[in-house]
């Protein structure tokens, strides 16, 4: 535990003190006032606006935050050669699971300051709703996933570029699929349905991860449904992990 | 010096990369408490060979020994210490978080990160940023790295790349220090000076192939030479 403690750290740190990391927060508050002004145009529903806009402000560059930094971190170190420094302390699945560890709790982190200063700004402009703040739980679980992906596409490939690709295309499948789900079961043919349940089900279910129109409006949804999405995301990230520690494992550095 | 007890025993490893076969078969014994020099030509397999010994990279066959039985991951992570070539560290963190971090995990206790800046030459550098180390430090700054876990086994490749003369006198300086403290140290060099300056025995590996193993004494009386630069040549055209 100690080890992979260690190395969450060293990656986290490493992290946190990047430019790219300081960088993504002013990009968000950037984006904040531009949802200010985004939300003077919706005339009756500038709350609802004004929250809207801020939790799809934080998925996005929280997605975009720990896929790049990820990607570069891992790529940095392999072209650095502290993977063998770190192979040569810590066995492969010890360093694995450790930097993923530390990119998950980078992702913590950053959606917690994002979510004080989306707070701040609610709070402000007098439309803060409390059902805001749980609707960011189910999204720290995506991100979780997500930095699953990322892990897996930068053992899978030797070009960072397409790591990086690789794991925006899962995201944004992930989320546009249920669409498609629904269009062919409503409209497509038997092979049509089938090939769509198969995607819907290797694919991580964002739709269910995904709370932010209740949210916005007020409500929320059941305990329940934080129980189940728990269990959904941690059975998902444990098969990729171990889908990763096959990888990994067959890689040499 | 060295004494005769065998620490490492590498048995016919070999390593393919496609149709290219870069190890054809390697032997070599690298006893306790010595300084074994690896030397080479550019492309002679001399990285691949560390790696493979380190577990990095996995041989086609052959199998190495370490006290006698298979060499483990485990004994890797516990007994060896690794400074890769061209090695650059974390850019976000001080000399003195890394280390510290670091042996959080490798479980050292005795052995701090001021101590093993110190005995790198790197005093008061503790809470500099790695960015701002200049390839020498970062050289140094590698072999506390590779010291953390007071390891029984160093092994350095190509470690005094980038250091100026004083500082190259400083690290040979360093692993006599380290063979007297009873460690075994694996590195390879193209500068035959230092070679000859702190090895017990070499290993000359010429395209695949360990061509010659021995004292560099030993190397310069097979060639009637007057150094070891004259010796390497006529060994390296003779296979």
């Amino acid at each position: 535990m100690r080890k992979l403690i260690s190395v969450a750290i060293l990656n986290f740190k490493e992290a946190i003190r990047d430019k790219f990391f300081w960088g993504i927060v002013f990009f968000f508050i950037f984006y904040l006032l531009f949802c200010i002004f985004l939300s003077k145009l919706s005339v009756g529903h500038s709350d609802k606006v004004l929250r809207n806009a801020g939790l799809i402000g934080i998925e996005l560059s929280a997605v975009t935050l720990i896929v790049f930094a990820f990607t570069l971190s891992f790529y940095r170190d392999k072209n650095s050669r502290m993977t063998q420094i770190y192979l040569s302390n810590f066995s492969r699945p010890v360093y694995m699971s450790g930097k993923i560890l530390g990119f998950i709790a980078l992702a913590l982190a950053y959606l917690l300051l994002a979510a004080l200063l989306y707070a701040s700004l609610l709070y402000l402009f007098g439309v803060f709703h409390p059902a805001v703040l749980p609707a960011l739980y189910p999204l720290f679980l995506k991100i979780a996933i997500i930095v699953g992906f990322a892990s897996l596409f930068c053992y899978v490939f030797s070009s960072s570029l397409l790591a990086l690709l690789s794991s925006l295309f899962i995201y944004a499948s992930s989320v546009l699929v249920v669409s498609a789900f629904n269009i062919v079961s409503a409209y497509g043919s038997s092979p049509q349905k089938f090939m769509i349940r198969l995607v819907y089900a290797f694919l991580p279910n964002m739709d269910k991860l995904d709370i932010r129109p209740l949210a916005v409006w007020g409500t929320l949804p059941p305990p329940d449904y934080f129980f189940a999405v728990t269990l959904y995301s941690g059975v998902y990230i444990l098969l990729l992990w171990l889908v990763n520690l096959v990888v990994f494992n067959s890689k040499e550095y | 010096m060295a004494n005769q007890e065998s620490l490492i025993l590498l048995q016919n490893i070999a390593k393919r990369f496609g149709s290219a076969e870069i190890l054809k078969g390697i032997d070599l014994e690298i006893n306790k408490g010595e300084i074994f020099g690896l030397v080479g030509v550019n492309g002679a397999g001399k990285t691949t060979l560390m790696r493979i010994l380190l577990g990095l990279a996995r041989c086609s066959r052959g199998r190495i020994l370490f006290n006698a039985k298979n060499l483990t991951g485990r004994d890797v992570q516990e007994h060896f210490g690794f400074l890769p070539e061209n090695f650059i560290p974390p850019q976000n963190l001080t000399a003195r978080e890394f280390l510290n971090i670091l042996s959080l995990g490798v479980r050292q206790k005795e052995k701090n990160a001021e101590y093993l800046l110190g005995l790198a030459g790197l005093s008061g550098q503790e809470n500099k940023y790695l960015r701002y180390f200049s390839r020498g430090m970062i050289q140094k700054f590698g072999l506390c790295c590779a010291l953390i876990k007071d390891p029984q086994v160093v092994v350095l490749d190509e470690p005094t790349l980038g250091l100026d003369p004083p500082a190259q006198e400083n690290f040979m300086d360093i692993l006599n220090n380290l063979r007297a403290a009873g460690k075994t140290i694996f590195f390879s060099s193209h500068i035959l000076y230092h070679i000859e300056r702190v090895c017990d025995r070499i290993g000359v590996l010429n395209a695949g192939k360990i061509v010659f193993s021995g004292t560099c004494r030993d190397l310069k009386a097979k060639h009637n030479a007057s150094d070891l630069e004259e010796a390497f040549l006529r060994e390296i055209c003779a296979n």
